[in-house]
């Protein structure tokens, strides 16, 4: 080793932090090099002057201090990842979003919407194949309960995302399905399957929709 | 109660305050002393100081468990002090206001007025070379010497590499070994 590659070991040195192979070669070359061996003591010396500042202990009423903001902000803890990603908070208001599908259904059924969308799409000149207009009558029957339990799906639901709103859509679309299927059962695969797909459609958009409203609302009220 | 820190985390975690009042005596003086160097002003130290603690509990369920309670404090309390020493506020008062440093009880009271009178000049001249130092020497000079962290953890701290914080930490030693032969403070 050559004094020159000593000089970076020394600092090193005094903080234990040279492999033990390092530890050897510096003691080897400090055997046979004066210089280095008072270099090495100069630097000794500035590690030990540094001990001249010494530590003070923090004013005694910090802890009492720092308590008492904690208690006073009563901060939320941060969502977990598992928090955030969680669908539990989300299914009340899926399912019900889903009850007030079926019971909007149960005193205007299927039929008598599919009935007033045709008589407004012809009033207003627009004349659509019969799938469409299955689809729009079941877009109706999943925006809406959906826009309106909007406000409900931000509420114990930490770290609140698009992925929440699209989640509860899912949900609601999964409650509704089997009941959804009974009542179109008398349409044929088709029709059903328009009513059906647009009850999908209309619950993904209701449920990001409905979010974003939630969304706003919290932070209008400053959560 | 579990006494690692990583396990007083969890219990934090779960909401025991205890918890958190173990880990606050534990790290007090340390983690106060680191920051009242890094600054050097009380105050302003004892600002940065509530305030990474109150980060701890804020931040308390975005902690890793994997990684080691003091490398995750001292990041928090030096990403502080390094914000408040970049501030533009800091900036403009820097030139005009010098330090302002508690007087802290020498080691041993027993060698009479001139010993500690001596004592409190060998601080104010390491105090000074200290201070003499680029932020990002300085900042790990004291993590090395005063706080006894492994280049490894300060690495960690600083996001940066255990070689670059090798070469930081000799830079500085070296630059206080001219400091204080200079200024006579090496006996």
């Amino acid at each position: 080793m050559r004094c020159d590659e000593t000089k970076p070991l020394m600092s090193a040195y005094f903080a234990q932090e040279l492999t033990f192979r390092e530890r050897e070669e510096l003691d080897e070359h400090l055997r046979g090099c004066r210089f280095c061996q008072e270099e090495l003591e100069a630097y000794q010396r500035t590690w030990a002057a540094l001990g001249a500042w010494e530590d003070v202990p923090p004013r005694p009423g910090l802890r009492e201090e720092l308590l008492a903001r904690i208690a006073g902000e009563a901060v939320p803890a941060a969502p977990s990842r598992r928090e955030r990603w969680s669908v539990r908070p989300l299914l009340w208001p899926a399912l019900l979003a889903a009850a007030l599908s079926v019971a909007a259904s149960l005193f205007l059924p299927y039929e008598r919407i599919i009935e007033l969308c045709r008589l407004g799409l012809r009033s207003s000149g627009l004349e659509l194949p019969e799938g469409a207009i299955y689809f729009l009558a079941g877009t109706l029957y999943g925006l809406l309960p959906l826009l309106l339990v909007g406000p409900l799906m931000g509420r114990g639901t930490p770290g609140r995302s698009p992925f929440q709103g699209l989640s509860t859509g899912c949900l609601f679309v999964l409650a509704i399905f089997p009941y959804a299927l009974v009542q179109c059962s008398t349409f044929g695969v088709g029709l059903a399957l328009s009513l059906i797909g647009g009850m999908a459609a209309g619950a993904i958009g209701g449920s990001l929709g409905g979010f974003w409203l939630a969304s706003k609302g919290l932070a209008l009220s400053g959560r | 109660m579990s006494s690692r820190d990583e396990e007083l985390m969890l219990d934090l975690k779960r909401g025991d305050l205890e918890a958190f009042t173990i880990l606050y005596e534990r790290y007090q003086r340390r983690l106060y002393n680191f920051i009242l160097r890094y600054v050097e002003d009380p105050s302003t130290a004892e600002d940065l100081f509530q305030e990474t603690f109150l980060k701890v509990y804020r931040l308390r369920e975005a902690y890793d468990q994997k990684a080691l309670f003091s490398t995750w404090l001292y990041t928090i309390a030096r990403n502080l002090c390094w914000d408040e020493l970049k501030s533009p506020r800091r900036r403009q008062a820097a030139p005009s206001q010098p330090p302002r440093l508690p007087s802290s009880e020498p080691a041993d009271p027993s060698p009479g007025p001139l010993g500690a009178l001596e004592a409190k000049e060998r601080e104010a001249l390491v105090r000074k070379a200290i201070a003499s130092l680029p932020d990002v020497d300085r900042e790990v000079l004291i993590l090395s010497r005063y706080e006894g962290l492994r280049y490894e953890e300060i690495a960690k701290v600083l996001g940066t590499s255990a070689q670059a914080v090798k070469a930081r930490a000799h830079r500085a030693l070296t630059a206080l070994k001219e400091h204080l032969k200079q200024h006579g403070g090496l006996a």
